[in-house]
């Protein structure tokens, strides 16, 4: 018997089937986890354009993280991260990629 | 990366990244530089055994979490429980929690917590999925259960898994969605 005094006869739904079925419902799955192989999860999906962003930027908290990211994870490439970054003029807001630009730029004036 | 790699990132990430010994604060990344586990052995070691979940050798603990990805094709949060807690891995993997007894469930609820102080794998859905199971009680000598996961931490959680996948919070109409297919599934479940 249950605590209610109601006889049990099948086990509670499982909240983790439908927290999984309305995640993966949404209508911006398609576009976010389309090229995701089969063999990871989407948190692993998640995870390894996040890497990559972070590469990129140098910091999860640097302006516009979540785009880059988003870009990578939307074509699926992580080339894209980077060319989303020197296309939208995030790289004017990062630091890290004002450094680079820099550098490159005086090695290509050095040659 | 090769698999010796992939195993020593693995392991590092259940651990903080550093691990106090003697006072002396030390990188769980150095203590891997003997190769053989021996400093990270003895920092298992130094640890309350409450967070051990009984375990003493580190060394076996890298072994059972290794299988435990070769296993559970490569899922950190199953390999994690294999190592602590190998039988209730495999009866989840097998689909039967219903057969879990309530000290299984207490022992599952444990290695979550453990696993939660990593901040490793703590906000994914298999976690979630986890530590619904953690949160059932048997409620009969059949082995049926019923949750007692309140809709408010179900619904915390769905917040935070949709952030991290959708890297945005939900909006308010996504989260009345859940819950009223959250509130509908129980009502449906009562009703039979």
């Amino acid at each position: 018997m249950g605590v209610d005094g109601r006889t049990v006869n099948q086990s509670a739904p499982s909240n983790a089937v439908l927290l999984l079925q309305q995640l993966r419902n949404d209508r911006r799955y398609d576009d976010l986890f389309g090229h995701m192989p089969s063999h990871l999860s989407e948190e692993e999906w998640v995870n390894e354009f996040s890497r990559a962003t972070l590469n990129i930027l140098g910091s999860s908290a640097a302006e516009g993280f979540a785009d880059l990211q988003k870009a990578g994870m939307t074509t699926g490439n992580l080339n894209d991260v980077r060319r989303k970054a020197f296309t939208d003029g995030t790289w004017e807001k990062s630091p890290r990629l004002r450094e680079e630009l820099a550098t490159f730029g005086s090695i290509i004036k050095g040659m | 990366m090769n698999v010796q790699d992939m195993v020593r990132s693995e392991v590092t990430d259940l651990f903080p990244e550093t691990i106090n010994i003697n006072g002396v604060d030390t990188s769980v990344e150095d203590l891997f530089d003997d190769g053989e586990y021996g400093i990270l052995e003895e920092a298992w070691a130094s640890m309350p055994s409450s967070e051990r979940s009984g375990e003493s050798d580190i060394g076996a603990v890298v072994a059972t979490y290794t299988e435990g990805l070769s296993l559970y094709d490569n899922n950190r949060e199953m390999a994690y429980l294999h190592s602590f807690a190998p039988d209730i891995a495999a009866t989840l993997f097998a689909g039967e929690e219903n057969s879990l007894s309530s000290e299984d469930r207490a022992l599952l609820s444990d290695t979550l917590v453990n696993l939660d102080s990593t901040g490793a794998v703590s906000n994914s859905a298999v976690y979630f999925a986890l530590s619904s199971v953690a949160q059932q009680e048997v409620l009969s000598s059949t082995g049926e259960t019923v949750s007692l996961a309140s809709v408010e931490d179900i619904q915390e959680s769905y917040r935070s898994i949709y952030r991290q996948w959708y890297l945005k919070d939900p909006d308010e109409y996504q989260i009345s969605r859940f819950r009223g297919e959250l509130e509908k599934s129980k009502m449906d479940w009562e009703e039979d």
